[in-house]
């Protein structure tokens, strides 16, 4: 469904995408993580034909995202990050409007305009202005506005972003339905679980590359039987570097991490070495709040790759 | 694809109440209260002609030049305008006191040596409270006499080179060293030649002149408000999202444009109707004349609009010097005062500002101009509207093909 091959974008000699290769399958769903400043959101600009690559190419459906991009976005749909609607038109103004916009008229517009409003749950509040509605609501209307055109590819950049979590579960289970009904999905979310519960497939940015790309399982075996400890600080640390070093002192430098307000074992085995984590902790002057044990998982992977976590 | 664009502009356009009532109601309340506030500067009789006023004239210098300035100029030139009063100083500060008289000549005793010696004339003027107007045509006439004498001065002091080089030849002139005293009054131009209207036009009243003042800022106001939400829909994520619908660039500036054009037509459409219902404005007999000069206005002020945006990259940015441009442009273009009480270099350079174009036309049109009366200014403002939205899409193309696909 999708080919990007050798994709290279960069702003004023600052490469923000590096010769990234990806391929997607007709109705496969695949989860995009990756920290602030990955190159994420460029990556889905120029896959969707809003930007052109410095280098490298993109297919969507077969056809040349550069060289017949409109036939090309016709197949596509976008669910931008930001609520892009017209505020002081209703749902069903909006939707209609995006309708038009994507060449449907007369009873098809009618007809999916209905069925629309059916999946995102509002046919009863289709009147009401978009200014209206609910932080959540507005986002299942922006949802709405992309799938209208029935587009064999749907890309979410970030849909659930500040909603309440019954919105986001409605959200959830649209795309659920709407990959199940054989739409091939590209999500981007900086919420791990959602991702897990998706996509068959995630890819891991940063620094504009794609570090790792697989099912979740493989991903997992990346880092293989490792287990996190986590050591939550009561305050943030003010001289990171100081107690890096002080740490470097008594443990392997590949072994603890310190972060702003925690520090991190990583290992097969990290409860053996969790007493004296504590104790050299504590005599170095950090109140530790509290200590938690994470079993290898998608924050883990992540955390061993990058060396952030997803929301830093 | 365009229509869609062009409905959902007018749509949003009409729920904006802020919008609304600013662009649709303001126009018609400044209009009430600009017709009948500046209603005396048009007369009485509602008419843009002055009324004949007496001058009081005192001669200290009694010159050739003061009797030109007097005798050709104000008795004859402009008899229709002005009475002359000889009158002493002191019985013309009295009487200016006393307001039998609006206004008073003094000329000096050096006014024809400072004159000669190119220097600047300190004719003095007295006026009462209620003399502006005469007195911007008094002090206009005495400005243009000192320059086309001075003028001539030089000129006759090129000739007295060339005649005493003749002398030395042998072919002596006993006038050369007498002062050019020869004047052509008629090289004096009407101060009001400036006025909107001629005589054999109809008189304009102060609300017709106001509605068409008052319409074509608002016109221009509409035009920078309509211009800011595109570029505020640019900033937006929306416009990203039309741009990956089946929707061209081009496409979508035409419905911009022809949405704006349409929003223009009926908010002059409700000034033309309110102002001819409220106070019983004359706008002519010509409605396809009107309707060109809005269509022209709209197209050139379009293309100010859209050439300033091309330049800026924020929509608060372009509000802020929308607005301050708006205001600047209709006080040069005539929409608050008259523009014949302006000084001579600002007449000059409103006559290529698209606002005081479209001002002239609309009061030509409600003097009975009809379209072939109309067509070379609405022609002028067109080209203006062509040439800087081609210099803006040109730029904005640049600017767009460096970034996106």
């Amino acid at each position: 469904m999708l080919l990007v091959e050798n994709l290279s974008k960069g702003y004023d000699e600052r490469l923000v995408v590096k010769d990234l290769n990806l391929s997607i399958k007709k109705g496969e769903s695949f989860g995009l993580l990756g920290p602030n400043g990955a190159g994420k959101s460029t990556v889905i600009s120029i896959i969707s034909g809003l930007f052109s690559p410095n280098e490298g190419s993109v297919t969507v459906g077969g056809i040349d995202m550069l060289k017949n991009t409109k036939k090309a976005q016709q197949l596509i749909g976008v669910v931008p990050q930001e609520i892009a609607l017209y505020p002081t038109m209703s749902a069903k103004e909006n939707l209609m409007f995006w309708g038009r916009m994507y060449g449907l008229r007369g009873t098809q517009l009618q007809n999916r305009l209905n069925e629309t409003l059916e999946i995102i749950g509002l046919t009863d509040r289709a009147k009401d202005k978009i200014n209206e509605f609910s932080g959540g609501m507005k986002r299942r209307v922006n949802i709405g506005a992309s799938i209208l055109h029935n587009p064999q590819l749907l890309i979410m950049d970030e849909p659930t972003v500040g909603i309440d979590p019954q919105s986001r579960n409605h959200i959830l289970e649209t795309v659920k339905l709407l990959n199940d009904d054989g739409m091939t999905i590209i999500y981007t979310s900086h919420y791990m679980e959602e991702v897990q519960l998706l996509c068959e497939r995630i890819g891991i940015m940063d620094h504009g590359q794609l570090i790792a790309c697989g099912t979740i399982k493989e991903l997992v075996d990346v880092v293989g039987n490792k287990t996190s400890a986590v050591l939550a600080l009561k305050e943030s640390i003010i001289e990171r570097e100081k107690l890096e070093s002080f740490l470097e002192n008594r443990f392997p430098k590949s072994l603890v991490q310190v972060k702003e307000q925690e520090i991190i074992a990583f290992d097969r085995e990290p409860q053996k070495i969790l007493s004296d984590l504590i104790q050299a902790t504590t005599e170095y002057g950090a109140k530790i709040a509290t200590v938690e044990m994470l079993e290898p998982n998608l924050e883990s992977v992540f955390l061993h790759l990058t060396g952030r976590n997803l929301r830093d | 694809m365009s229509i869609w664009i062009v409905i959902k502009d007018i749509l949003q356009f009409s729920r904006d109440k802020k919008s609304f009532i600013s662009l649709l109601l303001m126009p018609l309340i400044l209009i009430a209260i600009l017709g009948v506030a500046f209603g005396n500067i048009f007369g009485d009789d509602e008419n843009v002609k002055i009324q004949r006023f007496t001058v009081g004239i005192v001669d200290k210098d009694k010159s050739d030049y003061s009797r030109i300035l007097k005798e050709e100029v104000f008795e004859k030139s402009l008899v229709d305008m002005v009475e002359l009063k000889p009158i002493d100083e002191e019985a013309l500060i009295q009487e200016i006191n006393d307001k039998t008289l609006k206004l008073g000549i003094i000329i000096p005793e050096d006014f024809s040596a400072s004159l000669q010696l190119g220097e600047q004339t300190q004719i003095g003027l007295i006026s009462g409270d209620d003399a502006s107007i005469q007195t911007t045509v008094i002090e206009s006439v005495i400005d243009q006499f000192a320059h086309i004498v001075k003028g001539n001065i030089v000129i006759g002091e090129l000739l007295g080179e060339i005649r005493a080089d003749i002398e030395q030849q042998g072919s002596a002139n006993p006038n050369a060293e007498s002062p050019n005293t020869e004047f052509d009054a008629t090289e004096i131009e009407n101060p009001m030649t400036e006025q909107s209207i001629s005589s054999d036009q109809e008189p304009i009243s102060s609300f017709q002149y106001y509605a068409a003042g008052m319409g074509v800022m608002f016109l221009l106001m509409t035009v920078v408000i309509t211009v800011g939400l595109m570029i505020e829909e640019k900033e937006d994520e929306v416009y990203n999202r039309l741009l990956i619908t089946r929707l061209k660039h081009r496409q979508y500036l035409l419905g911009k444009f022809i949405g704006l054009i349409l929003i223009c037509l009926v908010q002059f459409t409700i000034i033309i109707l309110g102002t001819r219902l409220l106070f019983q404005v004359d706008w002519g007999n010509s409605i396809s004349a009107i309707i060109l000069t809005v269509l022209s206005f709209t197209i050139s002020a379009s293309g100010i609009g859209v050439f300033i945006g091309s330049f800026i990259k924020s929509e608060k940015t372009f509000n802020n010097i929308g607005i301050i441009c708006t205001q600047v442009l209709a006080a040069i273009g005539g929409s608050m005062v008259p523009l014949y009480l302006f000084p001579e270099w600002l007449i000059y350079i409103s006559k290529i500002i698209p606002n005081a174009l479209a001002l002239q036309m609309f009061l030509d049109v409600m003097s009975g101009a009809g379209i072939s009366d109309i067509a070379l200014e609405a022609t002028v403002s067109i080209l203006i509207g062509i040439v800087l939205s081609l210099i803006a899409w040109v730029r904005l193309s640049w600017k767009r093909g460096v970034k996106y696909a």
